[in-house]
């Protein structure tokens, strides 16, 4: 993020463009504060400590800030009234789109286009409080206000003062610069969540399963799923048999007395057979005849077809040489008046002996076709006849059997193909229910297999996520370590705590005596979390505000390395505010400079 | 069964492809070339006879020219070189009134 120029309107007022480094000098009271102040007024903040000017006497209407996200190639323009407004005109200066926005919805758009997540912070006792984007800009402004063993300004006036200064908001805003979502774990997390799900789901349907055979089949034993099956098919062959039994005629013929009649019946059964082979074999050939007729018919069909365009082709007359391409005119009788060449159309026809030959074979084939229906008629009707015969000879047989006795056995099959049909689907459900068990109890055991592995898969992500920041928070530390001794020949060691603030020797930064070395780990712990997030790419708006840091006890030599630090990061942005007796000091690029009694806010010419 | 008049050992072995005789080939042309009046077709005799024929032998090549020859000197087809290489073959107006009167007595038939 960039800020790139501000503007503030009204009975005072000021307009001014940005670079990188923006180095502001004044003198007491010259405004420099109020400056930064009115920046990080447009960025959301709010403040209750403004200059009479603007909170009393409403000499500014409004700020107007504007401001690019360079990696996204978007420009802004942000409106906010001062001294104090609820909510923000934000102008896309790209589509020139207006829009209001509430405060929230304005630190969720700056916190979104920085990349940051909006997350939950829990703290206290069941306290949350949601990310805000100025809690980011407390870690980005080294004000005068706030004692520097605090580490971050306190920014949002009194009412603020409490959530200021709870820990573990403080712990969140330093993770949240330096935290890069791993889109891995995330995505690895749903999946676990879903196969978690599945794996419900699988294990439910499995107890079901499992409970049915339990209560219907607890004769089941340790019988497979095989032997089911098997004993399912001997039940059906079992009922096939039976029903193969069961014709009234086979058995009144099993109980007639007199068998010598079967012989006859089997004579006729006999003739039958060989009629229908005659049928048969009969009604092949006519196929093939048909086939043969047809193709016969297609090629007549073509011929004729032939002939009638070979007759209007020729009759259309010749007026073009085919030798020379000139044009002929019918007196000329087809020689061409240009190249001599006789025309003559060869008109003879050459297809006639073919297709004379089509023509009679196909009366030969249409002559054995019929041939072949007569003889299959005949067939038929012989073998009706046959049919009635053997239909006949049965009923005569079967007065003579006792209808009684033979209704006895065909109930007695029919109750045994009942009983053999009820066990058959008994065990037919069984045999299913049993695959079914068997592939969900695997289904479930490969879930169960594949949760493991991912599970082992997010804890070493997890793990891997702990050892990015605790490296990150290593960097920090050696940045921190490397330019406290530059500064402080005798400087302690520096480490950060589980709270992430920084303990020097064994002191934490409060209990430090020296005021000057507090403002120095401060300002240093700041500037690595900007140095390392611009240089491994992490969240950091890439923005920082120091207001006067030499006010603070700083002498000139720690003071000097300080600027040289700050002047020396490249790829951020700096507003950077001091006194005018320092000029020396500073590189010559400076944004703005005020000699005594000159302010920053100026009152238009006209008041 | 009826007496059959052909003569089984001087005719049986006569055979004529009827799809490959000059005047069909010329009423497909003349088919193809109906529907792209506009555009025409490439003259592109081993392209044209196996859109046409659906054959690519020497025989249905021969009867392709045939065929060309037959409908350039009835002024039924025209040539119009595109460049120097590219000939393109059109159906003159002629052409198709005559194309059309042929479709009609075929239809008839």
């Amino acid at each position: 993020m960039r800020i790139d120029k501000i503007k503030v309107d009204g009975g005072l007022h000021l307009e001014h463009s940005f670079s990188s480094n923006n180095i502001i000098l004044g003198g007491n009271k010259s405004g420099k504060t109020t400056f930064i102040k009115l920046i990080l007024f447009g960025l959301g903040a709010d403040f209750d400590d403004f200059i009479p000017e603007i909170k009393e006497f409403g000499k500014c209407e409004s700020v107007i800030l504007d401001f690019s996200f360079q990696a996204l190639n978007e420009k802004y323009q942000v409106v906010r009234r001062l001294p104090k407004s609820d909510v923000v005109i934000l102008t896309d200066l790209g589509s020139k789109e207006e829009q209001l926005l509430s405060l929230d919805e304005y630190s969720t758009f700056l916190l979104n286009k920085n990349e940051f997540n909006i997350t939950e912070i829990a703290y206290g006792d069941n306290n949350k409080a949601t990310l805000r984007f100025y809690f980011i800009l407390r870690a980005m402004y080294i004000d005068q206000e706030t004692p520097a063993y605090r580490l971050l300004a306190d920014i949002g006036g009194r009412e603020k003062d409490y959530i200021n200064s709870v820990k573990q908001l403080k712990k969140e805003i330093l993770r949240s610069l330096i935290y890069k979502v791993d889109f891995k774990k995330q995505k690895t997390i749903l999946q676990l969540q879903y196969l978690n799900k599945k794996k419900k789901e699988v294990r439910e349907k499995l107890l079901f399963t499992k409970d049915i055979l339990k209560n219907q089949y607890s004769d089941l034993n340790q019988k497979n799923a095989l032997s089911i099956k098997h004993k399912v098919r001997e039940y059906k062959h079992i009922i096939e048999n039976l029903k193969k039994q069961n014709h009234i005629e086979d058995i009144g013929i099993e109980l007639a007395n007199d068998k010598s009649y079967i012989k006859d019946i089997n004579i006729l059964e006999q003739e039958k057979t060989a009629i229908i082979n005659v049928i048969q074999s009969k009604e092949l050939n006519k196929r093939d005849m048909l086939k043969t007729q047809k193709t016969f018919e297609g090629e007549l069909a073509v011929l004729n077809e032939k002939d009638i365009v070979r007759d209007f082709i020729t009759n259309i007359p010749i007026l073009v040489c085919p030798a020379c391409s000139s044009s002929i005119r019918e007196s000329e009788e087809g020689i061409c008046r240009l190249c001599g060449h006789q025309i003559i159309e060869n008109k003879t026809e050459d297809t006639l002996a073919y297709k004379r030959i089509i023509t009679e074979s196909l009366i030969e084939v249409r002559a054995i076709i019929t041939s072949f229906s007569n003889e299959i008629e005949t067939a038929k009707s012989e073998y009706k006849k046959l049919t009635k015969n053997i239909e006949k000879l049965r009923t005569t047989y079967l007065k003579n059997v006792d209808v009684n006795i033979v209704n006895q056995r065909i109930n007695i099959i029919a109750e045994k193909i009942a009983e053999r049909s009820a066990a058959k689907e008994y065990w037919l459900n069984c045999w299913k229910l049993m695959l079914e068990r068997n592939l969900l109890q695997s289904k479930f055991d490969k879930l169960s297999e594949e949760i493991n592995t991912i599970s082992a898969l997010i804890l070493l992500l997890d793990n891997n996520e702990m050892a990015n920041i605790d490296e990150t928070l290593g960097s920090i530390a050696s940045f921190v370590n490397r330019k406290y001794k530059d500064i402080y020949s005798d400087a302690e060691n520096v480490v950060f705590d589980g709270d992430m603030m920084p303990i020097i020797g064994n002191k934490s930064l409060s209990e430090i005596s020296s005021a000057s070395e507090k403002i120095v780990i401060r300002l240093l712990v700041l500037f690595a979390y900007l140095l390392v997030s611009t240089d491994s790419n992490l969240k950091h708006p890439g923005i920082l505000f120091l207001d006067s840091p030499r006010d603070k006890d700083l002498d000139l030599t720690r003071y000097k390395k300080i600027i040289e630090i700050v002047t020396g990061i490249s790829g951020a942005q700096i507003f950077f505010t001091g006194s005018i007796e320092d000029i020396g000091q500073f590189p010559d690029e400076i944004l703005i400079k005020m000699r005594d009694g000159e302010k920053i806010l100026k009152y238009n010419a006209t008041n | 069964m009826n007496k059959v008049s052909i003569s089984r050992l001087d005719n049986w072995f006569q055979f004529v492809d009827a799809e490959l005789d000059p005047y069909i080939i010329c009423f497909k042309l003349m088919d193809a070339l109906s529907t792209r009046l506009k555009i025409g077709l490439e003259y592109n005799r081993l392209d044209l006879i196996k859109d046409i024929a659906s054959r690519s032998s020497g025989e249905a090549l021969t009867s392709l020219d045939q065929s060309i020859m037959i409908l350039r000197s009835k002024d039924l087809i025209r040539f119009e070189k595109e460049t120097p290489i590219k000939i393109k073959l059109f159906l003159t107006d002629y052409g198709l009134t005559k194309h059309n009167e042929l479709k009609e007595l075929l239809n008839e038939n």
